[in-house]
């Protein structure tokens, strides 16, 4: 009997043992601090984040892949204390098709900083102009295909929502009540995320076309707005006059169509990206449903011989107004943007980043950063944050958050 | 150094023997007159000499490690580590593995005569990024190397002039891209050693000023092939050095096409 069971322990480590698995530990430490021109902190804090990466089989052709991240976020400034599951995925490779399942991040689109079709992922706003990607449960397909054809398909089971920004970078609406009323309650928001059921299932497919010198993507997305529509509704008391107030969040269903591409022309790329979005009220006739809109994105970039590489983009956001009270159709609202990003190696060890918005409202954000290696995986960061315009444009609410912060980062 | 044969050898041995020091004189005095390089020559033209550099034997594929150390001025250095994998100079692809911060970003490069093309991928965008010809000029990853000197000399990108030839004897040339080359760089001067037929030094210029200085070393026989484990690209006006070293170098292996892919650049 024991001859038996070893030669069938035996058997399994010699089918297990040509799977090869590679792992690799990395992560990183950083520290940061900040102040904003009121003299209040801004940062105050310390991260770490490590990662577990894998494969199995050949090592630059592996049949399966994974990995788990984790993310240990402390900010005093912030009052933020958490451990949070950034990426943690396993990835099959069966000939020309990748299949990924699990906590992962996908990037869709061409442009630089603003990317219309990149919606899959919600969005860490605490900080909102840091507006980075959160990790989301999915199931992702790459096909590669003749012809220089990637078709993708992702799929996102249960919804999540972007993180809100934090008080700091928080306006919170005054609702405006009907004529002689009066308000003698706030209720507690009512958040009405979608939940976890398979008609709230969200996806997105992709095919790109990538042949020499330039690519052309056209991009459906079907999903619920991962930031929600604030709405108030008026609630009677049971007393004349008196009404209580319901704040709620909604996550409105959108479908989402874009096309993005970019073309190589001399010493230029054009890059250029535009989505419109669907949503549940097109007219504009329900207050508590967002307006479809649109955005697009058209930009160059260059590089200046012993220079900065320069990116500069024009983006128009247009949004369809809500419909005036005899339900005629409020039109569309646009609003103007221009982007300059200039990245330049001063040398081996520093390099300068300079990104400007300037909203054709008057409003504008300049965020100029130095990032110095002081060895090898050791960098120190000097980022200045200026938000400029008036109180009701789109960066002037942001003014008090101008200020400055220094980081010191280790990647091991 | 060819040595006389034939008939040739039979009519020195009945002539009268020269002194040596009248040879000398009458070597001097030819080189001044008829402006005859001082050392024996094989190749007479800078077209001809080019033509043996690309005619050199080359693996077909090279597969290797490759270290780049990056000095300041001062001698604070930075490492970066890498694996490549190339075809000739039609196909090359370059993975970062060290250190942690940048490991992951690749390079690939095509230009086999119907696709030109470089991408690049940042896994911290996770995206493959496309760069045009214009921005071959730029930094390679912070080194002093540019895109282009990563990607190599194509000969048929230049035009050259032969401008010395140094004992050795080593070829001085002078090399200036075309304009369809869509190089940075006003002129190239190369110093070629006839025995390597590698191009061990190249000084860079644009307009009249040397910005750059690359030279090769360690050259050795890899199998078949001579090839320079070590490259070292100097920035002129400030004095910063790259060195780029390569070892477990695997020749003449069998790359498929699937390595010079966007899919593997990201994976």
């Amino acid at each position: 009997m024991r001859r038996i069971v070893l030669t069938l322990a035996l058997v399994a480590v010699s089918a297990i043992a040509p799977a090869q698995v590679r792992t690799e530990w990395s992560g990183s430490l950083t520290a940061s601090f900040g102040v904003d021109i009121g003299g209040d902190l801004s940062a105050a804090g310390a991260r770490a984040q490590g990662a577990l990466d894998g494969t199995v089989g050949s090592e630059y052709f592996p049949t399966a892949a994974f990995r788990v991240a984790i993310d240990l976020d402390g900010d005093a400034a912030c009052d933020r204390g958490e451990v949070r599951l950034g990426e943690a995925w396993g990835r099959l490779f069966l000939g020309d098709v990748e299949l990924t399942a699990g906590n992962q991040t996908l990037s869709w689109g061409s442009t630089d900083a603003v990317n219309p079709v990149d919606r899959l992922n919600p969005r860490d706003l605490r900080v909102p102009i840091d507006a980075a990607k959160l990790a989301t449960p999915m199931v992702h397909v790459r096909a590669y295909l003749d012809g220089d054809v990637t078709l993708e398909a992702a799929l996102v089971p249960v919804f999540v929502a972007s993180l809100p920004p934090s008080a700091a970078w928080r306006d919170d609406p005054v609702p405006t009540l009907p004529p002689g009323m009066t308000s003698v309650e706030t209720r507690p928001v009512r958040d009405e995320r979608p939940a976890a059921a398979p008609e709230n299932a969200q996806f997105g497919a992709r095919a790109q076309w990538r042949p020499p010198g330039f690519d052309l993507a056209v991009s459906y997305l079907h999903l619920f707005r991962d930031t929600p529509t604030a709405s108030a509704e008026v609630v009677p008391t049971g007393t004349p006059g008196e009404l209580a107030l319901q704040p709620v969040l909604r996550y409105d269903r959108i479908e989402v169509v874009g096309v993005d591409g970019s073309v190589a022309l001399g010493p230029f790329v054009f890059r250029a990206e535009a989505a419109y979005t669907f949503t549940r009220d097109p007219d504009g006739t329900d207050p508590s449903v967002g307006n479809p809109g649109f955005q697009v994105v058209v930009g160059g970039e260059t590089a200046i011989p012993d220079g900065p590489r320069v990116v500069l983009q024009l983006v128009l956001d247009g949004e369809t107004l809500d419909a005036a009270p005899d339900g005629t159709h409020g039109g569309i609202e646009l609003a103007w943007r221009s982007m300059a990003i200039v990245n330049h190696a001063v040398d081996a060890r520093t390099d300068l980043h300079v990104a400007w918005v300037q909203d054709f409202d008057g409003s504008g954000l300049l965020r100029p950063t130095v990032a110095y290696d002081f060895a090898d995986a050791v960098t120190g960061t000097l980022e200045a944050v200026v938000a400029y315009g008036a109180d009701d444009s789109r960066f002037g609410a942001w003014r008090e958050r101008s200020g400055m912060s220094a980081s010191l980062s280790m990647a091991f | 150094m060819t040595r006389s044969t034939g008939p040739k050898r039979a009519a020195t041995a009945i002539r009268r023997p020269t002194p040596p020091i009248a040879v000398a004189l009458l070597l001097v005095a030819a080189v001044a007159v008829l402006g005859i390089p001082a050392a024996a020559q094989a190749y007479g033209s800078a077209d001809e000499l080019m033509a043996a550099v690309e005619a050199r034997p080359e693996p077909a594929s090279v597969e290797a490690i490759l270290e780049m150390t990056i000095a300041n001025a001062a001698g604070q250095s930075l490492t970066r580590e890498m694996r490549s994998w190339s075809t000739g100079a039609e196909r090359r692809l370059l993975k970062f593995t060290a250190p942690a911060d940048i490991a992951g970003s690749g390079f690939l490069r095509i230009d086999d005569g119907s696709v030109d093309e470089t991408l690049v991928y940042l896994p911290a965008l996770d995206r493959v990024r496309r760069v045009a010809g214009g921005q071959r000029g730029e930094s390679f990853f912070g080194s002093d190397f540019a895109y282009e000197d990563v990607e190599g000399i194509d000969p048929d990108d230049y035009t050259y002039v032969l401008l010395r030839v140094e004992d050795g004897p080593r070829y001085v040339i002078e090399a200036t891209p075309t304009a369809a080359s869509g190089s940075t760089y006003d002129r190239l001067v190369l110093e070629v050693p006839e025995a390597t037929l590698i191009p061990e030094r190249v000084v860079y210029y644009r307009g009249d000023e040397a910005i750059k200085e690359l030279t090769v070393h360690d050259v050795q026989q890899v199998g078949d092939y001579l090839l320079g484990m070590e490259r070292r690209m100097v920035t002129l006006d400030r004095g910063s050095t790259t060195v780029i070293r390569q070892s477990d170098v695997n020749l003449d292996g069998d790359l498929t096409d699937e390595i010079f892919t966007e899919r593997f650049l990201r994976r």
